[in-house]
């Protein structure tokens, strides 16, 4: 009986871990406000984002049904063989070639669904680079800045108000740090670079992530679809300052987007000549 | 298992050996987890060097001017804003006993954060450096009527005009402790320049024991001004491993400002002591003995009678002197120190000592920009010396040996060096990298007064008028967009083919 | 194998379990650094600005000194000369005429000198004979009338001198070329300033601190231009001449240590004793070559 203890105490020990990964899993879905889910508040913030996150549940549900079945399973495979009576015989098996067909389509259909369906969101998020507006019209993603990845911080550089980005810094550029303006509500591109070793802009709320890679200049879209500031990381680790890679993204309307620059450059092409007290 | 193991079962078990290595692996998480070594102010190789009784003093007198990482002292001498409101009495206790610890009181800043249990520090009157006072608080403080009840003892009783600070030093800790999150692994806990990660860094993490910041907005006898630091520390230092500290809060910012200025306060105040201790140090002492043993050989040559020096001699000698230097002058040599630098700190923050160019930047246009390259190549200038024909910062003083100050010694790799004895390359003009902010009045600054602890000498005031000045701005901000085409040997002739880089 | 019981069996899943937990809790703690302390609690503890009783004592000080002023002894002249104790060669010049480093147009119009060691007639140049503190009983009179420091052809002149803190000195330039006055003091705030070709009216220097021992003035862009200053915040200092010869004015009579200073042995001699009578007061200082690394 002493050897039946042990088995019991596995099995329920195994099915016990599977429920308690459950309901965390659903418990943290379902009250979002402990931050244990995706960042933020769980919704994605851009246009590209929530499709991807449908694809995570979709991809999410399929491995949810997939694990409580194994799970199960698995339980009762334990529970059964610890509480297996003396005089019970195993049932010993040479395989089964059905079985073994089944096992090997059914995820392989599952997995070429997977690989079918997200193409799509693939292709615009890496090669359209554009979304549709209300009435159905492609929408190419605007270029607003350059921005460059270094240990460890963020430079951007923005085009002066009204011209587009050069590839090449131009004399009238805006610089900031740490600080990425965007407009909202319409996509918009960077061009992703890094000065020194491989970094990667990621957005979290916005789902956007792309690594930075020396000497490539990488375009990266996306669409803040509300007015306000996302938090902006570096998720490759790049050094022991790594962690200082932190920034924001400010999503804003037009007019505050070009008010802004204004000020930044009016700052940014001070000349000093007027009272000290005033400078600031 | 085919043989016979002469070693036990225990340890061939699988299982066993999973279970050792699981072991040791959490040993090894665990001990990566023991506190470190405390944090601790390092000392100057300089006073390292002090015999030693002038090392205990000037350990001693550190101590107290500036305590340790843990119990920081915060010297009311310099100005540093440590934190706190302050205010004064402006009606005393009168004795009726309800009123027992209780005074009227006016405050200077903001009397609205007054918070009951915030340490109460008297700094005049009878309640000042009184030890039953070290442990008041705040009870109550009510901003109505301005009555303050502290908690502690109730004599010595504080008179009108009594003045005081509540919650004395938040700055200085809160400083500190950003300091130690963020900025310790480069700049070290003593602000030293030598933290744990410096090493690994090309430029070096700034020492700021000179007392010298490169990029300031003041004239080039004075310090580093709070905001300097204070856009340092958001705005970073492109082309160097400081980075942008934009997201750490204002307050946080401001404070650790503060106590950026006061390490800074604290290493000079050692560098300069150690100065003023130098006849007291083994290199005094060992210089001594052999000065003695020349006079000895000089004298024995011409047949002159001598005696020669012992190193235990030189160092009694050295002793005495010291103990005599103690007891006389040492107090005030302090003083001054500390009166100076008290002076050079606030002088630093006073707008008058703020370059401001007396005309607007003269318009960025094709001739300023060509009268700026003019005055680039021209000798009255010698830009080019060190940052090259080009801008691209290789000009020939890179190619020279230079002797170390104050000695005859020359620096084992050729190329400038900075007040802090590392190499320094003259600045890259062609990538359009400004280290100290780049705003056309920033590099107007660097050219105006220079940049402090460098070669870079400044030019403002009587060298260059203003206006040749932002030329100079205009030409060197335009260097970055332009082809690397050399630049031409004008009609007036300042490019002298004898100035052409390949002197070596 | 000893055969396990079921509890021992159990007691090790839970151990490896709880042990798995504790690691990888531990591993996240934040001592990477090497140094500990940064979270922990400080405190800050108050230092008044000034301790009473250190500025009863700065404040009795002067009026000892004043005291003692009446000068009973009345005042000596101090003449003498530094002897250069051995065989000297002249030095080659750094750079024979038109060979300069750098702006050989400008600064190879003559032979840039040595001046590291300069004899003439057994008299050693350039040596400092000062006092580091006010002597008491002394009266210190104004800094007196601005004092150049020129720039020809490439070299310092002069190449040493002794200045009085607040006094002004103007930095001139004679050659066509910028020089950059660079200052490595101790105790005041180092000067790096362009002085523009031929520039008559000169830059402005004054030293706000006096320094214990000259210290190195040099030029950025001419790397061999090399002179020594030494600001005093009294008058009794000096500068040897070509010839060795010196002259101190106005000295108290009583003793006095002076510090003896050459570049090429630095502190020659720490404590000069020389006990001066009213009037004047001759003295020989020897300064044997080895002193001077020779």
């Amino acid at each position: 009986m002493k050897a039946n203890a042990v088995g019991k105490f596995w099995s329920l020990f195994f099915v016990l871990t599977a429920v308690i990964v459950v309901a965390v899993s659903w418990l943290s879905w379902y009250v979002p406000s402990w931050g244990w889910w995706l960042p933020g508040d769980g919704q994605a913030h851009s246009t590209i984002g929530k499709r991807i996150d449908d694809l995570f549940y979709m991809i999410m549900i399929i491995v949810a049904l997939t694990f409580v079945a194994t799970q199960v399973v698995l339980g009762y495979v334990l529970w059964r063989g610890a509480t297996i009576k003396p005089e019970e015989k195993s049932l010993f098996s040479h395989g089964s070639h059905s079985l073994e067909v089944i096992w090997t389509i059914v995820p392989s259909g599952i997995l070429l669904f997977i690989a079918l369906y997200q193409m799509d969101v693939w292709a615009q998020f890496r090669i359209k680079g554009a979304i549709k507006d209300s009435h159905g019209q492609l929408v190419k993603p605007e270029p607003i800045a350059e921005v460059t990845a270094r240990q460890f911080e963020w430079r951007i550089r923005y085009p002066a108000r009204g011209k587009p980005l050069n590839p090449k810094p131009q004399p009238d550029d805006i610089y900031t740090v740490n600080e990425l303006h965007t407009p909202s509500g319409r996509p918009v591109e960077i061009t992703l670079r890094t000065d020194d070793v491989q970094h990667a802009f990621f957005v979290p709320e916005l789902r956007i992530k792309q690594d930075a890679v020396a000497n490539l200049k990488i375009p990266v879209w996306f669409d803040a679809l509300e007015n306000r500031e996302y938090e902006m990381l570096c998720a490759e680790l790049c050094g022991w300052g790594h962690y200082k890679m932190k920034a924001k993204l400010v999503a804003q309307p037009d007019e505050e987007f070009d008010a802004w620059k204004e000020r930044v450059s009016a700052e940014q092409f001070d000349d000093g000549y007027r009272k000290p007290v005033e400078e600031k | 298992m085919f043989r016979h193991s002469s070693k036990p079962q225990w340890a061939t078990s699988a299982s066993r050996q999973f279970a050792c290595w699981m072991a040791f692996g959490v040993a090894c998480g665990l001990a990566g987890c023991g506190p470190g070594p405390k944090a601790e102010f390092q000392y100057r190789d300089s006073t390292l060097k002090l015999i030693p009784d002038a090392q205990k003093a000037m350990k001693k007198t550190l101590k107290e001017g500036f305590g340790t990482p843990h119990e920081l002292v915060a010297w009311d001498r310099f100005p540093i804003a440590y934190g706190g409101v302050r205010g004064s009495v402006s009606a005393p206790d009168e004795g009726t006993k309800s009123a027992a610890r209780t005074v009227t009181v006016a405050f200077e800043g903001e009397a609205g954060q007054i918070e009951s249990g915030s340490p109460l520090q008297w700094l005049t009157g009878p309640r000042a450096g009184d030890e039953k006072t070290a442990s008041d608080t705040v009870a109550a403080f009510d901003p109505k009527t301005n009555e303050l009840r502290w908690s502690g003892s109730a004599e010595p009783t504080p008179a009108a005009g009594d003045k005081f600070v509540v919650g004395f030093g938040e700055a200085l800790r809160q400083g500190r402790a950003v300091y130690m999150k963020n900025c310790m692994h480069c700049h070290g806990v003593s602000g030293d320049g030598a933290g744990p990660t410096a090493e690994y860094l090309y430029p070096r993490p700034r020492d700021y024991r000179l007392g010298v910041f490169k990029f300031t907005s003041t004239l080039a006898a004075e310090k580093v001004s709070r905001d300097d630091l204070h856009r340092v520390v958001k705005y970073g230092i492109p082309g160097t491993y400081m980075p942008s500290f934009l997201l750490l809060g204002e307050t946080e910012t401001k404070s650790v400002v503060e106590y950026v200025r006061w390490l800074a306060v604290r290493g000079e105040f050692e560098k300069r002591t150690d100065d003023d201790l130098a006849d007291y140090s083994q290199d005094a002492i060992d210089d001594t003995v052999k000065k003695a043993a020349a006079n000895f050989e000089a004298a024995k040559k011409a047949g002159e009678k001598a005696e020669k020096l012992t190193l235990s001699q030189a160092r009694k000698e050295a002793n005495e002197a010291f103990a005599k230097y103690q007891k006389e002058d040492l107090e005030t040599a302090l003083e001054d120190t500390a009166a100076f630098l008290a002076d050079a700190w606030t002088r630093a923050d006073d707008a008058a000592n703020v370059i401001v160019p007396s005309v607007p930047r003269v318009a960025d246009d094709a001739e300023s920009r060509d009268r700026g390259r003019l005055l680039y190549m021209s000798d009255k200038t010698k830009c080019y010396t060190c940052h090259g024909m080009l801008g691209k910062g290789d000009g020939a003083a890179t190619e020279d040996f230079w002797k170390k100050p104050g000695t005859e010694v020359l620096y084992p790799r050729r190329g400038l060096h900075d007040a802090w004895g590392q190499i320094l390359q003259p600045r890259n003009l062609t990538l359009g990298q400004y280290r100290g902010g780049r705003r056309p009045v920033d590099v107007f600054r660097r050219i105006y007064a220079g940049i402090k602890g460098t070669p870079m000498p400044g030019f403002g005031k009587t060298a260059l008028k203003d206006e040749e000045i932002w030329d100079i701005v205009n030409y060197a901000m335009s260097i970055q967009y332009q082809s690397s085409q050399p630049a031409k040997a004008n009609a007036g002739g300042h490019v002298a083919a004898t100035e052409a880089p390949a002197a070596k | 194998m000893v055969r396990q019981t079921t509890r021992t069996k159990i007691r090790f899943a839970f151990a490896t379990a709880g042990a798995a937990l504790l690691w990888m809790t531990g591993s996240g703690c934040d001592s990477m650094v090497g140094v500990s302390g940064a979270n922990s609690a400080t405190t800050v503890k108050y230092r008044p600005a000034t301790k009473e009783a250190a500025t009863e004592a700065v404040a009795a000080a002067p009026g000892a000194a004043t005291e003692t002023t009446s000068g009973e002894g009345g005042v000596g002249t101090l003449k003498g000369r530094v002897v250069y104790v051995g065989d000297y060669t002249p030095l080659a010049p750094l750079f024979a005429k038109g060979a300069a480093a750098k702006d050989p147009s400008v600064c190879g119009a003559e032979a840039i000198p040595n001046e590291s060691i300069l004899v003439k007639d057994g008299g050693l140049a350039n040596t400092f004979i000062y006092l580091d503190k006010i002597p008491k009983g002394a009266t210190i009179p104004p800094a007196g009338d601005p004092i150049v420091f020129d720039q020809k052809v490439c070299v310092f002149t002069p190449h040493a001198m002794v200045v009085r803190v607040k006094q002004t000195m103007k930095i001139l330039n004679a050659d066509a070329a910028a020089h950059n006055t660079h200052t490595y003091p101790k105790k005041n705030t180092a000067f790096n300033s362009v002085v523009q070709p031929n520039d008559r009216n000169g830059v402005d220097l004054t030293y706000g601190q006096a320094e214990k021992e000259p210290f190195t003035v040099g030029c950025d862009i001419h790397s061999w231009m090399t002179a020594y200053h030494l600001p005093l915040d009294h008058p009794f200092g000096a500068v040897s001449a070509a010839d060795g010869t010196f002259e101190i004015k106005d000295l108290p009579a009583g003793k006095h240590e002076f510090k003896v200073w050459h570049e090429a042995g630095k502190m020659v001699e720490k404590a000069f004793v020389v006990t001066i009578k009213p009037g004047d007061n001759e003295v020989t200082i020897n300064v044997p070559a080895s002193k001077l690394g020779k």
